[in-house]
């Protein structure tokens, strides 16, 4: 049947002629698959005339015998059986342009992933599964049809989520090659998590001292429209012209006039907890979020403000208006858009055990704080609960890491930074016992061991085991766990207890993940669409991850991958147009009764009526995913390079011969 | 909810039959008192625990806990189980039998020798929850004739109301509230003490097997509660009511003498309610006259 139904499309210039390629990759698959016998059987197939094997068909060697073979021989459709498509079809398709044949007379069956690999232990069966697999491709082959790549215009803007560490390298780099940014962060001032630490490892550099530089210099870049206090409201558009709806939160004050001179803060009677702190001090109602603050402008905090008006006739310039309420709306386009919205702290509730209640049992975050010159306690280490100096101090590691309970993963920064706490307090405070209980220590990083062995040195106890509770005696806390290398149990009383809280994805991921149509893992992190080729890359060609937004990571990990979404976002803006695959629907419009089914179905809104009576498919939407074609009642959607046809030739090679 | 808010089949278990009648009492007269009817399940067995069947062959102790809930079940009753060990295994085995249809058919099986049959129609409670949750904290309160005030009880849930946490579902494991709560509702003071939630030493085999482990935890325990000088101890299970009374008698034999009373739960209700010490709360080697006299002023 598959001979005859070829047949019917007779036509001398194009009759199908096929070269197999079966690859070896190594012993990848020819360890489990009979490649002769796979061969052999590929030449009995219908429209095939070429058969060849090859050690490693991705090598220059191995595509230059498809060229050839396109060249001298006049084959005219390709089957490879090799590796998975996801990583290997665009080198071959290459390989067919350069011979001068349409890319997409191209199939790729992969005999590796599902096949070699799982069924290693039954040579006899891979080899029978590798050969359905062929046959079902070269069936498909003969139905292939040529198509052409569309071009799309790109505008040379972006749009960054999120002014932390990774979103001020992205920003910069973008606005330095050339292209117009928008960087839009929600608290009112850029700088993230970074501006809430004292010193960062291994180098123990002063924070604010590298971070404020970066943050001048995005502020002075005419290229950078930096829109603080503000949150995405809607985004729509495709690749290469998103349209976005910014909502700038209502300040009440003019950012035009201020000159963050901070009086309006000073006259203020509202004390407000301050978030910057970790709420361990108040900050007034009308506030700077921080001394390096960019832009260094006054926000009213409109949920807190008793609207007394002190502020108002105290500022100088004018630039306080108290009845302002309304948010106000921006509107834009941009080219592509990269997310840097980083991480958010694990709740130390949720592990009730380790008694967060207390007021000396702390997070790591609330040490930083207070180990800052600009922090509550200006540098000072204090217990809450009374002001006075600890004698011993407790580190419990993995609250909320490698934990089945909460999260299971590493968090991969909170042993180092634990380290650097202790190091830093011995060198304050030598008389300070300190102890860090660990399960494993991950000091994975460029000058991290040496990190963690001078701790070693400087006297920092390192207890191995889990610490199972803590408990108030008197004044002082007890900590109750085990110490594996003893096998015994043990306890410390300590006077400030540490929890190493783990990184988790920012709150409101998942809405900012449907806005967007990206993915997020079981974890709530973005998701990458490859995890080490293609690191920044999400699903949604166009939109780019970096930093913690995409899991736990480091300042100099989240630096890198800012640097490399811009790097990637660039590459795709440079042109101003790009090459798109044509694996879109289209509409026979003759056939086409304008139910409007398919428009109700797209999940990716890609299918409009049009005001001409049409139904029109929007190519730069369209997945190609095919549920409109499978669900039209008339038949009159084609879902290009996978047609009704070519799908039923697969499933005929499959199914013939069973009974 | 509960299949009737007022309705339980009455698992008691071994260790309140067979060593404290007076508990039992106090359990019946005040659930009675409450408005709350339970109802012996005839012919009910071993729960049986985790040390005597589990640990060694999951499937005899399935088929014995599954027995004693198809009793219940041909009551149309749940299950009100009064022992911290009961509790955990009954629950545990209801929870697996209701989700795991292989484990199901197997136990069935089983059953049909002697034509019984699990399906799954009934919930396993312990006291504490029906006191908490469907009785009620304010309920409790208006019962009560006399506040016990100014007395201070160290509380003790016990391992097996609270674990294995992600079957039981009973409370926060790592900070249960409701027997404070229900403590509190007595006009007492539920006291903090260090390591609230760790063992009494009886469970696990440990005090049958190894009666000098058993009394250096116990030991330790009581440390622990000594620490915040609390009037009594109030449990709502009886093998770690048996390991604190008994227990402090072993090391008071020792030289060790604590001292501290001990209660199950019912006892101070029904004492509170006005119920007679004679009936509810006679029979402990820890003396706690002293205790009832100075609250409840009666000898």
């Amino acid at each position: 049947m598959a001979k005859s139904h070829s047949k019917k499309k007779k036509d001398i210039n194009n009759s199908p002629k096929i070269g197999v390629y079966v690859c070896h990759c190594g012993t990848n698959i020819a360890g489990s698959v009979n490649i002769r016998e796979v061969v052999d059987f590929s030449k009995t197939l219908s429209n095939v005339s070429i058969v060849r094997e090859h050690m490693y068909l991705c090598s220059e060697q191995g595509q230059n015998l498809i060229k050839d073979d396109i060249k001298k021989e006049g084959i005219n459709r390709v089957v490879a059986a090799c590796c998975s498509p996801r990583t290997h079809e665009e080198i071959f398709r290459k390989t067919l342009n350069s011979a001068n044949l349409n890319k997409y007379l191209y199939e790729q069956v992969n005999i590796r992933d599902q096949c070699s690999w799982p069924h290693f232990k039954d040579k006899e069966n891979a080899t029978k599964k590798a050969k359905h697999l062929i046959k079902s491709g070269v069936y498909r082959a003969s139905e292939l049809e040529p198509l052409e790549d569309r071009k799309l215009s790109v505008l040379k803007s972006a749009l960054v989520i999120g002014g932390g560490i990774s979103g001020i390298n992205a920003s910069l780099d973008l606005a330095r090659s050339g292209y117009k940014v928008y960087l839009v962060e929600r608290n009112p001032s850029i700088g993230g998590k970074m501006a809430q630490l004292d010193k960062t490892f291994p180098t123990n550099d002063c924070s604010a001292c590298i971070l404020a530089p970066m943050m001048v210099e995005v502020s002075n870049t005419p290229n950078i429209e930096l829109l603080t206090y503000s949150e995405i409201e809607n985004v729509s558009g495709h690749i290469g012209k998103y349209r976005i709806l910014v909502r700038k939160k209502q300040t009440s004050v003019d950012w035009e006039k201020c000159n963050g001179c901070g009086d309006c803060s000073i006259v203020c009677p509202v004390k407000v907890d301050n978030e910057f702190n970790c709420n361990m001090d108040k900050r007034k109602a009308v506030y700077i979020q921080f001394q390096q603050a960019i832009p260094m402008k006054a926000v009213i905090d409109k949920k807190k403000c008793i609207k007394c008006k002190l502020c108002e006739k105290r500022c100088q310039v004018g630039a306080i208006d108290i009845t302002k309420n309304d948010d106000e709306f921006i509107e834009f386009d941009v080219g592509s858009i990269v997310v840097t919205t980083g991480y958010d702290l694990f709740d130390p509730n949720k592990k009730a055990e380790y008694d967060y209640d207390h007021p000396n049992v702390i997070t790591s975050l609330e040490l930083e704080r207070m180990m800052c010159a600009s922090g509550p306690t200006k540098g000072e280490i204090l217990r809450p609960s009374d002001g006075r100096k600890p004698k011993t101090i407790s580190f419990i590691q993995c609250v909320g890491s490698r934990d089945e309970k909460t999260n299971d993963y590493c968090s991969r920064i909170c042993c180092t930074y634990s380290i650097k706490h202790a190091r830093l307090l011995k060198e304050k405070y030598p008389e300070i016992d300190i102890f860090i209980h660990y399960i494993d220590l991950r000091c994975f990083g460029k000058g991290y061991e040496e990190y963690y062995r001078m701790a070693r040195e400087k006297g920092v106890k390192f207890i191995r085991g889990r610490i199972s509770q803590v408990d108030s005696i008197g004044d002082r806390l007890e900590v109750s766990g085990d110490d594996d290398t003893l096998g015994e149990q043990i306890s410390v009383v300590a006077d400030l207890v540490v929890l190493a809280v783990a990184m988790e994805a920012p709150r409101g991921s998942k809405k900012l993940a449907n806005l967007l149509n990206i993915s997020t893992d079981k974890t709530g992190f973005f998701k990458e669409i490859h995890p080490k080729l293609k690191p920044v890359s999400t699903d949604s060609d166009g939109i780019f991850i970096a930093g913690a937004c995409q899991g736990p990571k480091e300042i100099p990990d989240a630096v890198g991958q800012g640097k490399a979404a811009a790097s990637a976002a660039s590459s795709l803006m440079s042109k101003g147009e790009i090459d798109i695959e044509p694996l879109f629907a289209q509409i026979i419009e003759d056939l086409c009764a304008k139910c409007r089914t398919c428009e109700s179905l797209c999940t990716y809104k890609a299918i409009k009526y049009t005001e001409d009576d049409k139904m029109e498919v929007d190519i730069a939407l369209c997945k190609g995913c095919g549920v409109c074609s499978a669900a039209c009642p008339s038949g009159a959607i084609k879902a290009n390079h996978f047609t009704t046809k070519q799908v039923r030739m697969q499933i005929l090679a499959l199914t013939e011969g069973i009974k | 909810m509960s299949l009737h808010a007022t309705d339980y089949a009455l698992y008691t278990g071994c260790i309140i039959p067979l060593r404290y009648p007076d508990i039992e009492n106090s359990i019946r007269e005040t659930m009675s008192l409450l408005g709350v009817n339970v109802y012996d399940m005839l012919g009910a067995g071993c729960c049986p625990p985790g040390g005597a069947f589990w640990s060694v062959e999951e499937m005899s102790g399935l088929v014995q806990s599954a027995r004693n809930l198809s009793i219940a079940e041909s009551m149309s009753k749940d299950v009100m189980a009064v022992c911290n060990g009961c509790f955990c295994y009954l629950k545990n085995s209801n929870m697996l039998l209701k989700s795991d249809q292989e484990k199901r058919e197997k136990v069935n099986t089983v059953l049909n020798k002697i034509g019984r049959k699990y399906q799954g129609t009934i919930s396993v409670y312990h006291l504490v929850e029906v006191l908490h949750d469907h009785i009620g904290i304010e309920k409790i309160k208006q019962s009560t004739k006399i506040k016990l005030d100014g007395a201070k009880a160290a509380v003790h849930y016990g391992c097996h109301l609270l674990r294995p946490s992600d079957h039981l579902m009973a409370e926060n494991p790592e900070k249960p509230h409701k027997l404070d709560a229900l403590v509190e509702a007595l006009g007492m003071e539920s006291v903090y003490y260090p390591k609230k939630l760790s063992c009494c030493g009886a469970g696990g085999g440990m005090r049958g097997n190894n009666p000098d482990v058993t009394l250096r935890i116990l030991e330790k325990k009581l440390m622990n509660i000594k620490y915040s000088e609390p009037d009594c101890i109030v449990t709502a299970c009886p093998f770690c009511f048996l390991q604190f009374d008994l227990g402090q008698k072993g090391l008071r034999d020792r030289g060790e003498d604590f001292c501290i009373p001990v209660f199950y739960y019912n006892q101070l209700l029904g004492l509170s309610m006005g119920l007679p010490k004679k009936r509810i709360a006679s029979l402990s080697e820890t003396p706690r006259d002293g205790f009832i006299k100075k609250f409840y002023g009666v000898d």
